[in-house]
């Protein structure tokens, strides 16, 4: 009789179709009589099949994301921003001693805050320069102030810090957050260079930030360093370079290209390729565009890159779009309730307004079952069980994720086999052993014929 | 960096996950621990080395996080895969089918173990290296591959039709190579 030790040479051997035909012969003599042996060699062919497996590989707009993320990495501008710090009170000691920042306070007398002469470290912040203008005045706020500079009122809270040039119509932000109150008719336009965007602005009233800008009174351009326009930003709007970032979310996009029939526009990363499926840029720009003239309320306010002007009556019909944007929630409720009229289209319409919403993650996870629930009223079976299956295996620590478990396992025993209807419940039942639908589980379970 | 080491990341990440939808996440989050703590590189090792150490653990987070997700979208399939002119079909779709259920099986067994076992068995790598990789003693690693080994011998014993299935497909590949 051989042993089971003997026998392990002869399986690896056997899997990896080393083995001599004698060999084949008295392993498979030996495992007719032991179990053990059996499983091992399936563990081994299970191995050899995982290894034969390709390794999965990113498509090359994947790693072009990925790419254009670690080279905006929020971590390297930490790293400045730590080494700034650390040399912080190096450069305070530095321009206290420049003499002629002094002369400058003096003779201009409307700073209360320590002011130095141009020549400040920009070498990680290549910026244009005012030609004609020899200096800038740097503004390291200790105190809250306000300067004028070119028809513009700029006011900064303590902490912040900003150049200008004197007489130019252009302001570099380096911390904090300022308030600028652009008077219209200038020669010009009057541009915010924060370390991420630039802002423009022709005639208005408004807050920036090193993240975020706020339009109190006109209408603001928010713009890449390279030129291209991030957003739009209307009296009452307030835009945030967080929320550029995170609408590249993966949930959210995968959630979007789930949904059957909707038309929405990805929203990358500034100067990131598109994720998800490729809209070329010129129908998302129309897109956008149609959705604003169309006055839909669920359509994100953009116009089309490359405007330069701004009408009065645009801007307003763009406020009053703003004014009556629904939240994620509300359009989720509305969802619910067309649905519940039957009305699938008007409910895809609806959960796109709502992924389009910024919405948080339960949103995102109430979105996805949703759009399960709607292929299941269209009778989509199918479509309908591999929806329920994203959301469990996206959202199953949410009640959504609960709940697409359950229907799932619900539908397969009405439609799939008995089987897998067993499995997809004792699945449930291990998951949510305390879940709201355990009685029911267990009942269908007693119900579904084993196989 | 990146250009000179990203499919090496991809490779460990998907051996070591599976087939996911997470893998440009994975991907992304290896490249941008790497930088953060770039630091700690002493160059002890090649460079290739440490990221592949660092994907292994950005990998067993994410295996100990149980977040996994297994629907792989479409464009994550290789393309070699898609566009593959083999006949047999069947084949290919079995051997999907296998490895997805394996991969269930797989999800069972703690992180940690799973990873010393896909490590060790799957890529070859010998026992110092692993454990180099995961930042565990040798001792503890064949510990670990040798519970790993025991609980799939389990859990493959107690789903008969997984060994059927393997067998079947081993077999019709083995008539497909003589």
């Amino acid at each position: 009789m051989t042993s089971c030790r003997q026998m392990r040479d002869a399986i690896v051997a056997t899997v990896r179709r080393q083995a001599s035909d004698a060999d084949r012969l008295r392993l498979e003599q030996h495992l007719s009589v032991c179990a053990a042996c059996r499983a091992e060699k399936a563990r081994w062919l299970l191995m050899e099949q995982l290894g034969e497996q390709a390794p999965q590989r990113l498509p090359s707009d994947a790693r072009a994301r990925v790419l254009c993320h670690l080279t905006s990495l929020p971590e390297q501008e930490d790293a400045v921003g730590g080494k700034a710090r650390r040399f912080l009170p190096l450069l305070l000691a530095s321009t206290a001693t420049v003499g002629v920042a002094f002369v400058l306070l003096a003779v201009r007398g409307r700073h209360d805050s320590a002011i130095g002469a141009a020549g400040r470290d920009d070498a990680h912040r290549p910026r244009q320069m005012s030609v004609g203008e020899e200096r800038a005045i740097t503004v390291q706020a200790q105190m809250a102030g306000a300067i004028d500079s070119a028809g513009a009122h700029i006011a900064y809270p303590a902490n912040a810090s900003f150049s200008v040039q004197p007489g130019g119509r252009q302001v570099d932000l380096y911390a904090g957050e300022i308030d600028v109150d652009v008077a219209p008719g200038g020669a010009g336009r009057f541009r915010v260079l924060a370390p991420h965007f630039t802002v423009e602005v022709l005639g208005t009233h408004f807050l920036v930030g090193l993240d975020r800008v706020e339009t109190l009174h006109g209408i603001v351009r928010v713009v890449e360093p390279s030129g291209q326009e991030l957003a739009v930003v209307s009296a009452g709007q307030t835009w945030r370079l967080h929320d550029m970032r995170e609408s590249s979310d993966t949930h959210a996009r995968q959630t979007r290209e789930s949904l059957p029939g909707a038309a929405l526009a990805a929203h990358p990363a500034p100067g990131c390729p598109p994720a998800g499926p490729v809209v070329s840029r010129n129908a998302a720009r129309t897109r956008r565009v149609a959705s604003v003239a169309g006055a839909d309320s669920f359509a994100a306010v953009a116009r089309p890159v490359g405007s330069e002007r701004i009408p009065a009556s645009r801007a307003a019909a763009e406020q009053a779009i703003e004014t009556t944007y629904p939240s994620a929630d509300q359009l989720l409720a509305e969802a619910r309730t067309v649905l519940a009229g039957g009305d699938t289209q008007r409910t895809r319409e609806c959960i796109a307004g709502a992924l389009d919403a910024r919405p948080t993650t339960r949103q995102r996870a109430m979105a996805e079952l949703l759009s399960a629930d709607t292929l299941l009223v269209e009778s989509r079976y199918d479509e309908a069980l591999a929806a329920y299956r994203r959301t469990v295996n996206r959202f199953g620590e949410y009640p959504e994720g609960e709940t697409a478990a359950f229907a799932l396992a619900q539908l397969l025993c009405e439609r799939g086999p008995p089987a897998e209807a067993r499995v997809a419940l004792d699945r449930y039942l291990a998951r949510y052993p305390t879940g709201r639908f355990v009685e029911e589980a267990g009942k269908k379970l007693a119900k579904t014929p084993a196989p | 960096m990146f250009r000179e080491h990203c499919v090496t990341v991809e490779r460990m990440i998907s051996r070591l996950v599976g087939s996911t939808p997470d893998l440009e996440d994975l991907v992304q989050t290896t490249f941008v621990e790497a930088i953060r703590t770039i630091n700690r590189y002493r160059g002890e090792a090649s460079f290739a080395t440490w990221i592949t150490s660092v994907a292994v653990h950005v990998a067993q987070h994410h295996l100990r996080a149980g977040r996994l997700r297994r629907h792989a979208p479409l464009d994550l399939v290789p393309e070699e895969r898609l566009a593959s002119s083999t006949p047999d079909i069947e084949v290919q779709l079995d051997e999907r089918r296998l490895s997805g259920r394996l991969h269930a099986l797989l999800d069972r067994i703690p992180a940690r173990q799973r990873v010393a076992l896909l490590l060790f068995t799957i890529d070859g790598r010998p026992v110092e290296e692993v454990a180099a990789l995961t930042g565990a003693s040798q001792t503890t690693t064949r510990s670990r591959v040798f519970l790993a080994r025991r609980a799939l011998r389990a859990l493959i014993s107690a789903d008969p039709d997984l060994s059927q299935m393997a067998e079947s497909l081993f077999g019709r590949r083995r008539e497909g190579t003589s």
